[in-house]
């Protein structure tokens, strides 16, 4: 309900100043923590977790550690319409995003409590707070949305980045079913001379970065 | 299949650096610094067979000794396993622990000795000393453990002989069994040997990202669990030596 009446007002105009997109983006957070939370439980009540996988958790949990922290998770969201684009994160993981003249930014603020295998996750008891966005109208041509696997397995992220930006010309010009062979074959070798975590890459482009990519690509 | 793309940005090697804290105090005059220096001088040719057959990780050495102040062996920063080269050290003045603390804190940045996060794991701290600290230790400490590396690091200590103040050293690690002790020169190599190699192999070995839920045991959990079960052994096999100190 949330994402529909955020998307709504959005579209609508109805956000009328940076503390009302701030309050709706937070609303949908806690929505998002909240169904997750019902879904989980909803899971934990089907499949109750084996003798030998109690062994394993820590004697000293509560009951929502006891459930909650066994399913938790990292989220990174990205959306992006005619009008605006926003993007959600909670953990490690990052969010990409291509400007029409090309060029790289991560517009999501980073959380320095991701560090090195620590991370935040959408389990935390104080989730809501760890949750950070970014809201613009100013669109861009892609979105690439990465977990850490993929993101943290470059130093310079710049190396990154020319990846993601082969990978889209490739879509681009040779079509979406050629661009997913190049990245079944991409994530597992990322995985392996990376940090061997989990490797997940989504993409968002729109119509106009053919004619954007274009441009760029025939310039160089 | 298609070519990787991956060929015009190769993924890179990670970087863990090993941290020596080593004590060059008076006391350590004689056979302490001598088989401080012999040990290390033997284990570089295994670190760096490490480092070139790690396809995970490349290996820095990063060495301070502290006496009356202190003074990094390796001024320019962690050098690679490849080409370290270990001169002996000599043992004189007082155990400016504290110094040491707040100087380890300073380099553990990415401005100093360590470079992003995403292309590190957390480095190998250990700490060899036989004494009490002679300055003020407990604040540089508190602001050292506000380190996000040194949280996350691998952190051992050794005591030399029996004087060494064991409850720093506990401090220091945060865990008890992360202290370890050698009364003699035979015992002192052994560990350094094991805790040097096996704390650098645990620690440049790629795992999944865990949460902080205790579902898997992490490196330093990992490696303690070794550490324990090897000195147990490592005090069996020990004979009784004529250089035994008090």
């Amino acid at each position: 309900m949330a994402a529909e009446e955020f998307i709504k007002n959005a579209g609508n105009n109805l956000l009328k100043n940076a503390e009302d997109i701030q309050r709706q983006l937070s609303q949908l957070e806690k929505c998002i923590i909240s169904r997750w939370g019902d879904e989980v439980y909803e899971d934990f009540g089907a499949h109750p977790y084996r003798d030998d996988e109690i062994a394993k958790l820590p004697s000293d949990w509560g009951f929502d550690d006891y459930i909650y922290s066994v399913y938790g998770s990292t989220l990174l969201l990205a959306a992006v319409t005619e009008k605006y684009w926003f993007g959600i994160q909670i953990g490690d993981g990052r969010i990409f995003a291509q400007s029409a003249d090309g060029d790289f930014s991560e517009p999501v603020p980073w959380d320095e409590n991701c560090f090195l295998n620590a991370t935040t996750s959408i389990c935390d008891s104080d989730a809501a707070d760890e949750f950070r966005h970014y809201y613009s109208e100013i669109l861009p041509t892609a979105v690439f949305l990465c977990t850490d696997g993929v993101s943290e397995a470059y130093r310079d992220k710049k190396d990154l980045c020319k990846i993601f930006e082969q990978l889209t010309r490739i879509i681009i010009s040779q079509g979406k079913f050629k661009g997913k062979r190049v990245l079944d074959k991409m994530l597992p070798e990322i995985s392996e001379y990376g940090n061997r975590d989990d490797t997940s890459l989504s993409l968002i482009y729109s119509k106009d970065a053919v004619l954007t990519k274009e441009k760029i690509f025939g310039r160089r | 299949m298609p070519e990787s793309i991956l060929t015009s940005a190769p993924v890179p090697r990670k970087t863990m650096v090993l941290f020596f804290l080593i004590d060059t105090s008076g006391s350590m005059f004689g056979t302490k610094i001598g088989s401080v220096n012999n040990a290390i001088e033997e284990i570089i040719p295994d670190l760096k067979k490490m480092s070139e057959a790690n396809p995970d990780a490349e290996i820095k050495i990063a060495a301070m000794e502290f006496s009356n102040g202190i003074k990094w062996v390796t001024p320019d920063g962690p050098v690679s396993a490849d080409v370290f080269r270990w001169e002996p050290i000599e043992a004189m003045g007082v155990t400016d622990l504290g110094a040491a603390f707040t100087e380890l804190r300073e380099k553990l940045s990415k401005s100093a000795f360590m470079q992003e996060a995403a292309g590190s794991y957390a480095p190998v701290i250990f700490l060899m000393t036989d004494g009490e600290p002679t300055d003020e230790w407990q604040k540089p400490l508190e602001e050292l453990s506000e380190n996000k590396w040194f949280v996350h690091a691998i952190k051992v200590a050794l005591a030399v002989g029996d004087d060494a103040n064991e409850e720093v050293l506990r401090k220091f690690t945060g865990n008890e069994n992360s202290v370890v002790k050698a009364t003699n020169s035979e015992l002192l190599k052994k560990m350094i040997k094991f805790v040097s190699v096996r704390s650098s192999q645990v620690a440049s070995r790629s795992a999944a990202a865990v949460s902080d839920n205790g579902l898997k045991p992490t490196k330093q959990e990992e490696f303690l669990y070794e550490l324990k079960t090897a000195v147990e052994e490592m005090r069996g096999d020990a004979v009784v030596s004529d250089d035994e100190w008090d």
